[in-house]
Order: structure tokens, then sequence, then C-alpha cells
């Protein structure tokens, strides 16, 4: 399978919202504003989903430990623009980075229409679910060949040190 | 309303009866001559206070301390709830956190998101309480929300039944596929 685009999305749940919700809480920054500038990531899901999710769950601190994805293969109706962030990595692994693109909208009314169109079809753009499990197995074996980002990990982020044990 | 400035180094007794003679002394127009006064609190108080009203033994109606919240959020930096005032009260002044989610104006888009904030708070049986009943709320990124803030208490007896409850009985599979993933079973 190609690269696609994914979509790691914040709340399991939000497959079964109703639209206004589903934006809502899908797709408003930090700030509360609607986030024209949405994070997704180019990766071919059967090979890299788990240590997508792996790292970028560890890049962002880990909380919650529990995400799941979507694919935006087929999605029609929107207009947004893809690129390719110029700024520093903003997640502590290359893989993460490298693959890390945003998609931009120039308005909230094309972002609805992305979100609409996503919504109404959203089942079917889900991927398989990436466990905690997998996610530690993951990191694990990573630290078990002495990945030396995964190291960095492990030495530096009290947070993972208690994820990863407990 | 009347609450004492450092009610939180009393005991609850102690604080029930200070507030007592207080609110007492203000009805009557006396003033009032224990070291703890009255005083117009502003927002964050009263929302800081809600975490404390049912042990200290003082009442703030569900009408005050939500347009306490209203105000609160208005007044902040950001206009509205959302995520960044979320970890940045968690660190700085998680009482108001606690005050905003007891005082139900959150919409359950940011409520989801204030409640997996809060668990990140330094471990409190009030906390702890208040995510347990969030676990019943009607919209299903509350509860979810609420199973993500509950990860340090997930040992919990308590906790780990209702994760079992929500497991197997949740109406939203995604709620319950949270639940079974937290119990890690």
């Amino acid at each position: 399978m190609a690269a696609q685009l994914v979509r790691i999305i914040k709340r399991r749940s939000s497959f079964n919202l109703d639209r206004d919700e589903f934006y809502r809480v899908e797709f408003l920054n930090d700030q509360g504003e609607p986030d024209l500038s949405l994070s997704v990531f180019e990766i071919d899901p059967n090979l890299n989903l788990i240590q997508l999710q792996t790292e970028q769950l560890v890049g962002i601190g880990i909380n919650p430990d529990q995400r799941c994805s979507v694919h935006l293969d087929g999605l029609s109706g929107w207009s947004g623009v893809l690129k390719t962030p110029t700024t520093n990595r903003v997640f502590n692994f290359k893989f993460a980075s490298d693959t890390h693109r945003e998609l931009q909208f120039v308005n909230n009314q094309v972002l609805l229409e992305f979100v609409f169109a996503l919504q109404s079809n959203l089942q079917n753009h889900r991927l398989v679910d990436v466990s905690k499990t997998m996610m530690k197995s993951y990191a694990l074996q990573q630290l078990d060949k002495h990945d030396e980002e995964w190291t960095q990990v492990a030495k530096n982020s009290e947070k993972f040190q208690i994820w990863i044990t407990k | 309303m009347i609450i004492p400035l450092d009610y939180d180094c009393y005991k609850p007794t102690i604080a029930r009866a200070i507030i007592s003679v207080s609110q007492f002394q203000h009805q009557q127009g006396l003033p009032t001559s224990l070291p703890y006064r009255q005083f117009v609190p502003d927002a964050a108080s009263i929302l800081r206070a809600a975490k404390h009203s049912q042990y200290h033994g003082f009442q703030i109606s569900s009408t005050e301390l939500a347009s306490s919240a209203n105000r609160y959020l208005k007044e902040s930096r950001w206009g509205q709830a959302c995520r960044e005032m979320f970890y940045e009260l968690v660190e700085t002044d998680a009482d108001v956190l606690f005050g905003l989610i007891r005082s139900r104006v959150l919409k359950p888009s940011t409520l989801t998101f204030a409640a997996e904030t809060l668990g990140q708070a330094k471990a409190q049986v009030e906390i702890l309480e208040l995510l347990l009943e969030l676990l019943k709320h009607d919209s299903p990124v509350v509860r979810e929300g609420a199973i993500y803030g509950l990860s340090v208490y997930h040992a919990e007896r308590k906790v780990r039944e209702e994760l079992r409850r929500i497991a197997s009985q949740d109406a939203n599979v995604g709620v319950r596929e949270a639940a079974l993933e937290a119990l890690g079973e």
C-alpha cells in the first residue's frame, strides 16, 4: 500500500458524535479556535502506524495514552492545501517529524467542508486501533536495539519511564 | 458570600463555625470581630472554594458557581474555555479547574479535555470523586475524558469497578474500548 495521509484523533467516541460536536472536539486548536492548520502524517499505515502513534504519543507527553487514527484516502469535497512544515522538528523522533504534514485551510468554512466530508463517512476511514500494549512493545523493542532516540527519551522523560513500566 | 480567606488551614468544624458567625454578623450589619473577614471574592476564589465547600460546610449555590465560571472564562486571556487554559490551570491553580468542571458551564466538547487534564493534578480524593461522577455524564466524550483523567487512579477498587461496568455496559463503543484498555485486562 502506498503512503496515505493519516490524522490521529483525540477521542475514540468521536466516531459516534454529531457533526457539530465532532468538529468542536477534534478540530479546535488548543486556544479553542478553528484549527486551520491540521497536523497529518504521510505514512503507509500497514508498515508504520504503530511506530507513528508511539512516537507521536511519547512526543506530545503521553496524555492520554489511547488514541486512534483515520486515513484521508478517497475523501472528496474539500479543498485544503497540503504543506510540509518548515519549522523545527516538533517531535523527538525523526520519522514522525519527517512524515509530518499540515493541511491548511483558508478559512473556517473550508475547514468545515473537510470536517463534514470526513464525518459523513468516518467509519470507512478508521484505521486499525493501535493498543497501549502494542505501543509499549514497540518502544521496548527500540530500547532493546539501543535506538538512540528512544534511549534519549528513556533517559530524560520521567513520564515515559512511568508509562513504560506501569 | 463569605469565605474565610485562609479557610483551607482550618478543620472543617472550626471553619464552619467561623463562617456561620461571619454570615450572621454580615446579615445583621455587624462588624466581624473574628480575624476572618467578609470579602467580595473574585470569580477564581469562588471556583477554588467549590472544591472545599462540601467538606468545610459552606454553601456555594449552583447559580453563583455558574456565574463565576462564566465570568472567569470571559475575563481570561482566551475569552473562552480551551485546552491551553486547562493545561495552564492544572500546573498553576488546579482548584480553579476543579471549580470550572463542577460549575457545569463547560460544554461536553471542552469538558472532556478539562476532565482529562484535571487528572494530571496531584492525586486528591475530591478529584477522584468528581471524575467518577463524570463517568456517568450523558455525553460519551465526557465519559471518555474522565477515563483518561482517572488514569492515575486506576488501581483504586472503586475506579476499577466503574471501568468494568463501563467496559461491559456503556452505550458507546469508543467509551467501552477506552475503559477496557484502561483496565489492561
